[in-house]
């Protein structure tokens, strides 16, 4: 009598499953509907308006719904868009000539005059723009007939196309000014003149991207994009291995190894533009001695520490800027920067001739399971060998940005950012410039000064071999006084499963669904 | 009558209960380091100009209490704000995400009972038998994996090895919800129906020595009428308590098995603002989940009354 009472339970709790089950047919994967991708990130988008939401998740989407005024070649250089060309009247204004008949997906033509507002409206303070720190030497925008938009600046900058490029969606200005603080949200949405039209924007069921059919470039290979958020990383390989999802950029260099033992997925890296380092707080106690920090320099095995923390998808950093600035920059003729190589006799011996001889202690404070930690480990054990004891302070990832953001007790962080041009204009002034060195800023050494200042306002409006020149020789200071040590580049990759192919991706062209085909198409 | 003071009374605990939720929440929120600043900036350098009008925006310089009866002005009349993350209302966040969250604690509750008590019987009907004893240990064994564990145990072996499940999200249509959800319903209501057996176990085990049990079975009652009619009734109160607890947990804490399967639903939700200082969604979502523990033990006080003629005869006494 127990027995069958038990099988039957048994057997209701198995069979439950198997019934729901067989309704519903595995999506994605082998379907004959190949030009439909299933995308997934792993952090989900939260804006589809670079003033909200510049983010990863986020501007993966915009970069295909909003086309930008400027775009970026497969080398950095700005390169016609909306803008089918441009002048540069005087050394700080720019006067743009708008393609002509393009229409936002809701059949509206295209006006200067949207293309005027979508810039000036990060310049507003109701908007509160994440990209206002981009447009900061932007005066004046203004339509000038029907076909074209002048820009004014309050002083020449070289890096205003770049940053254009990237943060300069054009937007209709009746939606725009309608929703200053909730554009790109999912209640109000956006409309663009992109290739894809967003057809459902969730923050929780996912965003599905269409094609748009009367889009004015070459038209994407895929006729549909679902997007997914799957946050916990092993799910999303799992995510991927079964065929689920198609595609996704949510691997990490580090763990690259799980990914590219994946049978049916193909995974391809290329650098980011991200720049890890350590910062030294040249105005706290032993830091504030260029020799303690030349010794530090010199102690950390940045070798072992590349090899850990990209899993052979990274290089070693030389200088404070991203690789592929770097490259953008100089091309194959890089200067020799002063470098540390790991050598712990070098770095005794600079540590001899400063004030702290044997040595010190200082507390570093970390945030608890992130690379910071891992990182902050490892250069701690280098440092022990040359008698240098960081006490480590672990606290949750909240509470250590909010107390760094502060500029809070620092001492030596671990930093790890990522940008978006090829300009070190977009990089330098966040490291050595005394305004950065303020809360909010990203200057965590306190490295600046007035002369550094001027020379960072000098490089904004040089170019050519003057430019150059100029970053060199800041490069050259930074890495002379050590405020911060470089560690490593950390590569970007996709992972596509078979079926899908993607060429031509690089770090200017993140635009994954214009990239990405049906193999054979 | 008496029911009906019993809910009043409890509806004005209830008031005062969510009120002192509310600013402790707050309290908390603003007393924790960091602000929405971050999420509003992201990591990007900022402007001073923008700083100030975020800080402006949202009263960030206004000291506690008047922060507080902002909120509670827009709250009292409905409006819980907008998310500081999404730009969504607070009460579309919720909405959003409120199916997933409460299918999933549906279906696991169901499980855990349409497993638990049953074996939990069958345990009790064979005492100390090898049944018995199999069934006890695989409670316990239930009991000590944690979700999250079982959650890639389950992830591994039924949507990656055989292909059954999809792994991730929730589906569209309800049969797809049902596929989706089964997993992870699965992986929630494993050591919750082990609770309910080793509850439903010592219950019946209780009463499988009472007198009316036993002239039930001398008056030569059907087994089944016995166990389901007598036992199974008079067990029901406990198993009904821990039921209630569950389906409360569920609604609200769900966070591992949500995270583990990509489900976008109120536990996640939680997690996330609590971490962005998104302090509408977070008052919204804490009131709501103490609106749920006071509406479920209400709920399962009214069911001691349909259940058990004993307590409602003696109504007052709750």
């Amino acid at each position: 009598m127990k027995t069958p009472t038990i099988r039957a339970a048994v057997v209701a709790l198995l069979l439950l499953p198997v019934a729901a089950c067989a309704g519903s047919p595995q999506k994605g994967g082998s379907g004959p509907e190949r030009d439909t991708l299933v995308w997934a990130s792993s952090a989900a988008p939260n804006s589809l308006d670079i003033a909200h939401g510049f983010n990863n998740a986020s501007t993966t989407i915009q970069l295909a719904v909003l086309d930008t005024m400027v775009t970026l070649d497969a080398k950095g250089t700005p390169a016609p868009a909306l803008a089918t060309s441009w002048t540069q009247p005087t050394p700080d204004s720019y006067e743009f000539t708008l393609r002509k008949a393009v229409t936002f997906t809701d059949g509206s033509p295209l006006t200067a005059d949207d293309a005027a507002y979508s810039l000036s409206r990060h310049l507003d303070p109701a908007v509160a723009s994440q990209a206002a720190s981009y447009f900061t030497t932007v005066k004046k925008v203004e339509a000038v007939g029907t076909d074209r938009v002048r820009v004014t600046l309050t002083r020449p900058n070289t890096a205003f196309l770049s940053v254009a490029a990237i943060a300069w969606q054009v937007v209709p200005r009746k939606l725009a000014e309608a929703h200053p603080g909730d554009l790109g949200s999912p209640e109000v949405g956006t409309i663009g003149t992109g290739p894809f039209k967003v057809a459902k924007f969730s923050l929780t069921s996912g965003t599905v991207l269409e094609r748009n059919e009367s889009y004015w470039g070459p038209k994407p290979a895929l006729r549909r994009v679902e997007i997914k958020a799957i946050s916990d990383a092993e799910t999303l390989r799992m995510a991927v291995r079964s065929g689920e999802v198609d595609a996704t950029d949510g691997l990490n260099a580090r763990d690259a190894r799980k990914w590219t033992g994946l049978s049916g997925v193909t995974t391809s890296f290329y650098p980011g533009n991200n720049i890890a380092y350590l910062a030294l707080a040249v105005g706290n106690g032993p830091l504030k001695d260029v020799h303690v920090r030349r010794a530090i320099a010199h102690a950390v095995d940045r070798e072992a520490l590349t090899t850990l923390m990209t899993g052979g998808h990274g290089t070693i950093a030389r200088t404070v800027l991203p690789m592929p600035q770097m490259t953008a920059l100089y091309g194959d003729n890089m200067p020799k920067f002063p470098d540390y190589s790991f050598d712990l006799a070098a770095a005794k011996a600079e540590l001899a001739k400063s004030a702290y001889p044997d040595g010190f202690t200082m507390a570093v404070p970390y945030a608890s399971g992130s690379d910071g930690a891992t990182v902050m480990q490892a250069v701690a054990a280098d440092l022990a060998k040359i008698g240098i004891r960081l006490t480590m302070e672990p606290s949750p990832g909240d509470k250590y940005m909010a107390t760094l953001m502060d500029h809070r007790g620092l001492g030596v962080q671990y930093v790890n950012l990522s940008y978006g041009t090829p300009e070190p204009v977009e990089v330098l002034p966040d490291m050595i410039s005394r305004a950065a060195a303020e809360p909010q800023g990203f200057n965590f050494s306190g490295y600046g000064s007035a002369e550094l200042d001027a020379r960072l306002d000098a490089l904004a409006g040089a170019t050519g071999q003057e430019r150059q020149d100029q970053v060199t020789a800041l490069l050259t200071e930074i890495g002379e006084q050590v405020p911060y040590v470089p560690l490593f580049h950390m590569d970007n990759g996709i992972a596509l499963r078979d079926g899908f192919t993607a060429t031509g991706l690089s770090v200017w062209n993140p635009n994954f669904f214009a990239v990405i085909r049906p193999a054979g198409k | 009558m008496a029911v009906l003071s019993l809910v009043a009374r409890r509806l004005a605990a209830a008031l005062v209960l969510l009120g002192a939720l509310s600013v402790i929440t707050y309290g908390l929120l603003v007393a924790s380091p960091g602000g929405p600043e971050q999420v509003l900036l992201g990591t990007r350098p900022s402007t001073p100009e923008t700083r100030a009008a975020i800080r402006a925006e949202y009263h960030l310089d206004d000291p506690f209490p008047l922060r507080y009866a902002h909120w509670l002005g827009d709250a009292v009349h409905g409006d819980f704000g907008v998310s500081i993350y999404s730009r969504e209302p607070v009460t579309d966040v919720i909405a959003d995400r409120l199916p997933v969250t409460a299918g999933l604690a549906g279906y696991a509750l169901l499980i855990t009972f349409a497993v638990g008590v049953p074996v939990g019987l069958v345990a009790a009907m064979g005492r100390g038998g090898l049944l018995d004893q199999g069934i006890t240990l695989g409670s316990l064994v239930l009991l000590a994996v944690p979700p999250f564990a079982m959650s890639i145990l389950l992830l591994y072996g039924f949507a990656v090895a055989l292909g059954w499940f999809p792994v991730f999200g929730a589906g569209d249509t309800f049969m797809e919800r049902v596929t989706h959800l089964t997993l992870p319903a699965v992986a929630l209501a494993a050591a919750q129906a082990a609770m309910v057996v080793r509850q439903m176990r010592a219950a019946a085990l209780d009463l499988a020595g009472q007198d009316f049990l036993t002239f039930a079975r001398a008056r030569g009652l059907p087994r089944t009428r016995v166990w389901i009619g007598y036992a199974l009734r008079n067990a029901a109160l406990p198993v009904l308590t821990v039921g209630g607890l569950l389906l409360a947990a569920n609604l609200t804490g769900a966070l591992f098995v949500e995270q583990a399967f990509g489900l976008h639903g109120l536990g996640a939700l939680l997690i996330a603002a609590v971490s962005q200082k998104d302090i509408p969604v977070v008052q919204a979502l804490v009131l709501f989940g103490g609106a749920i523990v006071v509406a479920v033990n209400l709920l399962i006080d009214l069911a001691y009354l349909v259940v058990d003629p004993r307590v409602r005869h003696g109504a007052v006494a709750l």
